[in-house]
């Protein structure tokens, strides 16, 4: 076979791969079911918080009286609360 | 949360007290109150606060009764609380028992006559419950104290709610408190009425806060265990609560 046959093949078969390649890339660069697809946050699920009333209580520190937090209620400090629950 | 949330949101809350008071002779609970003894139209949101109401009564074992619109005017609770009392009587005789006086049919709901209904001790949980619904899967609402946390907060751990000098994380739990000391007006007059007796609730409990299961379950389970008392609403209350705090009188 010639040298300039074998040169000619060769860059068909390199250009052929590459369309190839690029055209299954494309294809599947947006596939969410692809594997190893990274995780995405979904959107619409912001935080958010609407009050009207739940004023802090009059007296800071733990009120006088019978107190029961099961064990599956996690306590944080009394500072880093966002609302309060208050008699209306 | 967006403004356009906040806006919606708000406005949500105007539309269901205009509904659902009994201060404004427009609304449609007064227009069902001065219908009593007939059946009357009523909206899919009437109709599912009435029936929390029947709800409520079978769970508070008829202690929670919102059909005693007649002995809280009796109290002199009469009109908004910043508008002041009127005289009070307290001449009502205690309500029958709530099944009794109000029935519900889809879309229409009949008072027996001479009944009045006052869903002041119900509504403000059920819609905190509700409006989280509408809010998203993230979000928290406080209606007056009354509050619901839906979701996982705003760091994952659950929504810092301030209950009994602690801080809770809560998620999906609803929080209410129940007490006689917010309004009152003198001697023994306050607005919650004891249903046993068509009077106001004379307790040795004052106040009464709890965290449920929603905040509908929240504002019933505070509420019995005030009529109660201290020693049957503990008994009352475990098992039905993840917390709660019950103040002396």
């Amino acid at each position: 076979m010639p040298a300039w046959a074998l040169k000619t093949s060769a860059s068909l078969l390199t250009m052929l791969a590459a369309i190839g390649s690029a055209a299954y890339v494309g294809a599947h660069l947006k596939n969410a079911t692809a594997p190893l697809h990274p995780a995405v946050a979904v959107s619409g699920h912001q935080l958010a918080f609407f009050s009207i009333g739940g004023r802090p209580p009059a007296a800071s520190g733990p009120l006088a009286g019978n107190l029961h937090i099961s064990a599956s209620v996690q306590v944080a400090g009394p500072e880093a609360a966002l609302t309060y629950t208050s008699v209306s | 949360m967006p403004p356009s949330c906040l806006a919606d949101a708000a406005a949500w809350v105007g539309a269901q007290h205009l509904r659902l008071t009994r201060f404004d002779r427009g609304s449609e609970l007064s227009h069902l109150n001065a219908h009593a003894g007939g059946w009357v139209a009523v909206s899919p949101i009437l109709e599912a606060v009435l029936t929390e109401s029947l709800r409520a009564w079978t769970m508070s074992r008829g202690l929670v009764h919102v059909g005693v619109l007649a002995a809280v005017l009796a109290t002199g609770y009469t009109r908004p609380f910043r508008e002041g009392p009127t005289t009070a009587r307290l001449d009502a005789p205690p309500p029958p028992p709530l099944p009794e006086m109000l029935e519900l049919r889809p879309g229409a709901a009949r008072l027996a006559p001479g009944g009045g209904i006052d869903l002041g001790g119900i509504a403000k949980g059920w819609m905190a419950d509700r409006l989280t619904e509408r809010i998203g899967p993230n979000s928290m609402v406080n209606l007056g104290g009354d509050l619901y946390a839906r979701g996982a907060g705003p760091e994952g751990g659950g929504w810092p709610i301030g209950f009994a000098g602690k801080t809770l994380l809560l998620s999906d739990r609803g929080v209410a408190t129940s007490g006689v000391r917010g309004r009152s007006w003198g001697e023994g007059l306050h607005h919650l009425v004891d249903p046993r007796t068509g009077r106001p609730v004379d307790s040795d409990v004052a106040e009464v806060s709890v965290v449920a299961r929603t905040g509908a379950d929240a504002e019933v389970i505070a509420k019995t265990a005030l009529l109660l008392g201290l020693e049957e609403g503990e008994t009352f209350l475990f098992g039905r609560t993840d917390a709660f705090l019950m103040v002396p009188a």
